[in-house]
């Protein structure tokens, strides 16, 4: 079956890996911030931040990539700007696939980063600032090691979110090969060709390839976590 | 050094007003659970601010209500040894103890880490993850930590809790050496009355979020106010006093006052032989005053083991409690005990200032805490150039008193 590897299957599982690492890569830094803001701040209109981070979450994916064609699209301000301006297009380019799917995983990112700097001791912190150390230190020498396993979980939610996006993909960047058509666009392209049977096939395996390696990954890092952890707790009961 | 607090803070039902001042040395703040002993740490460190009110530490305003000044906890120099201690349990005890120290300047720094870690007993613990140690261990660590951040006050939190007595008789000097070799004014919190006593007689009485008074222990014992929010149930009297012979025949550890001369009293002072103790160390002795028996004769016919001549000072009535307080020592060092007696008594002995008394206790009333001589660091601190310290370690060795 795999004799029959098509440039074309290579091109949609590269594109998949990049779209999915630049997703993971941008949605970084805001993922980690809205996540510490939701764990430690309350602020005026903090309900309505986390809503709208959620929406993706329960609204059908359709809808998001239409939301997105109408903010960034040809006719909008902001579309026509990075067209006419920049000289960037968006919509129905790889950059739109990278949109889509980090609008759908940005919500995972941020759960798992709040989920982790909400258990970091906050009592922790303090010793670190009576300690001399500005808020900036606090947070990179204390908080954000303290919080790594939940930024990794999130970020290997966001990449597996990025693999299988689908429907926001296909509405915000359509399915043109080399350019938008991920793994996902690509099997659902081979379905309705008549007699692809073998490309769905082999676009399938790849894709099962490709998703339990994120999960062994992540597996292998949270293990690796726990065992050290886990070595700590030993080591004191044993002292 | 100066420190100066006044400061109001509301939060829901709680109510916290104080006004206390410290010009050096240790404050012991007294209170029992719940009279905002922690919050006023908190205060003072920045970890919250004030309703209303101030605090001035060495002329710096590190906040005023008024003006609207508030100096964040890392720009404070204000460091805290938490209850829990509060150490980063996944970094070494190394990285944990030079974190602050890190970030201080150069010309601050008045001792090394390994100084510090050799004089706490930490030095072999250094490259073990902090969340593998002992309860005792993260104590120390958590003190180290502390110290080698230079602070210009340190706050400590109940620094025993949770540590079982031996760990206790370990610590308590530690923490009086530090304060002698380092000399940061602490503040001290605690509900254990004797503990504080045993650091310090300069207290800060707090009560349902209220300071109620601040001075000397004898002098809040004698204010009415004072007397009772004081827990006089405890071993309140705490004796300074040297080992002079440990009589295991005897089953006595012999003791004398600090100051004076080796064997020279008639009646030494004898608590239950305690073999981790040496000829020469000094030891706090902890005594209710409930525990002592005035006589108008050393009543050498009963089995009491100790008995001190004395002179009443003082005649202390408040309610239905009466005290006396007894001169026992009339050496250079000044010592008194608080003694619990009955109105009965003080009526059919006349008890009044000025009479001469002995005051009996038993050997097993008395209990022993190892303590760090605290004449010979005196005499050190009035050398000249004593502010810079070249190497803690050894003359901490000098100060386990040999006299």
């Amino acid at each position: 079956m795999f004799s029959q590897w098509t440039t074309q299957d290579t091109t949609a599982v590269l594109l998949t890996l990049r779209v999915a690492a630049c997703c993971v890569g941008l949605l970084l830094v805001p993922g980690v911030f809205l996540g510490w803001l939701l764990a430690r701040k309350r602020f005026f209109g903090r309900t309505w931040l986390e809503a709208a981070i959620n929406l993706p979450l329960v609204l059908p994916p359709v809808v998001v990539g239409y939301g997105l064609l109408m903010l960034t699209g040809r006719q909008s301000h902001i579309g026509s700007f990075f067209e006419n301006t920049l000289g960037i297009p968006i919509a129905f380019t790889w950059i739109a696939a990278v949109l889509a799917s980090s609008v759908m995983a940005l919500p995972l990112m941020v759960r798992a980063v709040r989920l982790a700097i909400e258990s970091v001791d906050k009592g922790q912190e303090q010793a670190a600032s009576v300690c001399g150390a500005s808020p900036m230190r606090v947070w990179f020498t204390i908080t954000l090691p303290a919080a790594l396993p939940g930024v990794i979980t999130g970020m290997i939610l966001a990449f597996a979110r990025s693999v299988g996006e689908f429907g926001a993909t296909i509405t915000f960047a359509g399915n043109i090969e080399g350019q938008t058509r991920t793994l996902p666009l690509a099997i659902f392209r081979a379905m309705q060709l008549p007699d692809a049977q073998s490309s769905v096939h082999r676009l399938v395996i790849a894709s099962i390839v490709l998703s339990l390696t994120a999960v062994f990954f992540s597996e292998w890092l949270s293990r690796r976590y726990r065992d050290s952890a886990l070595r700590t707790e030993h080591a004191r009961s044993h002292s | 050094m100066s420190l100066h607090v006044d400061v109001q803070l509301l939060r829901g039902n709680f109510e916290l007003d104080v006004q206390c001042d410290l010009a050096g040395g240790m404050l012991g703040v007294y209170g029992p659970s719940g009279s905002g002993k922690s919050t006023l740490i908190d205060l003072l460190a920045g970890m919250v601010r004030p309703t209303t009110g101030s605090i001035k530490l060495n002329e710096v305003m590190l906040c005023d209500a008024k003006s609207r000044t508030f100096v964040p906890p890392h720009k404070r120099q204000v460091c805290v040894v938490f209850q829990d201690n509060r150490l980063w349990p996944h970094k070494t005890v190394r990285k944990n103890i030079t974190y602050g120290y890190k970030l201080t300047p150069n010309s601050s720094r008045r001792f090394t880490p390994e100084e510090i870690a050799r004089f706490l007993k930490i030095d072999h613990l250094l490259d073990r993850k902090a969340g593998t140690l002992s309860g005792g261990e993260q104590k120390r660590v958590a003190i180290a930590r502390a110290i080698l951040c230079f602070p210009r006050l340190l706050l400590l939190d109940e620094p025993t809790a949770g540590l079982d007595p031996r760990l206790i008789d370990q610590i308590l000097p530690l923490l009086k050496q530090v304060s002698q070799l380092t000399r940061i004014p602490m503040m001290i919190v605690s509900h254990q009355l004797s503990e504080l006593l045993s650091l310090t007689d300069h207290l800060l009485l707090m009560r349902d979020g209220k300071a109620i008074a601040q001075g000397r222990f004898m002098d809040l014992v004698q204010d009415e106010r004072t007397f009772s929010r004081l827990n006089l149930s405890e071993p309140v009297n705490v004796l300074p006093l040297v080992v002079d012979d440990l009589d295991t025949q005897a089953g006595l550890t012999v003791m004398r006052f600090r100051g004076e001369p080796s064997q020279s009293r008639r009646y030494p002072v004898r608590g239950v032989i305690d073999e981790t103790l040496s000829v020469g160390q000094c030891v706090n002795g902890l005594l209710r005053p409930s525990d002592i028996t005035l006589a108008m004769s050393p009543a050498e016919t009963i089995t009491m083991q100790n008995r001190l001549p004395g002179v009443v000072r003082q005649v202390i009535e408040q309610g239905n409690r009466h005290f006396c307080v007894v001169d026992v020592n009339e050496s250079s060092t000044p010592a008194s005990v608080l003694v619990e007696v009955t109105q009965q008594a003080i009526a059919e002995f006349n008890l009044r200032q000025g009479v001469r008394t002995w005051c009996l206790f038993k050997a097993s009333a008395l209990s022993l805490h190892a303590d760090v001589m605290t004449e010979q660091a005196d005499m050190q601190s009035s050398l000249p150039n004593s502010d810079r310290f070249d190497c803690p370690c050894t003359r901490f060795r000098d100060t386990t008193c040999q006299n």
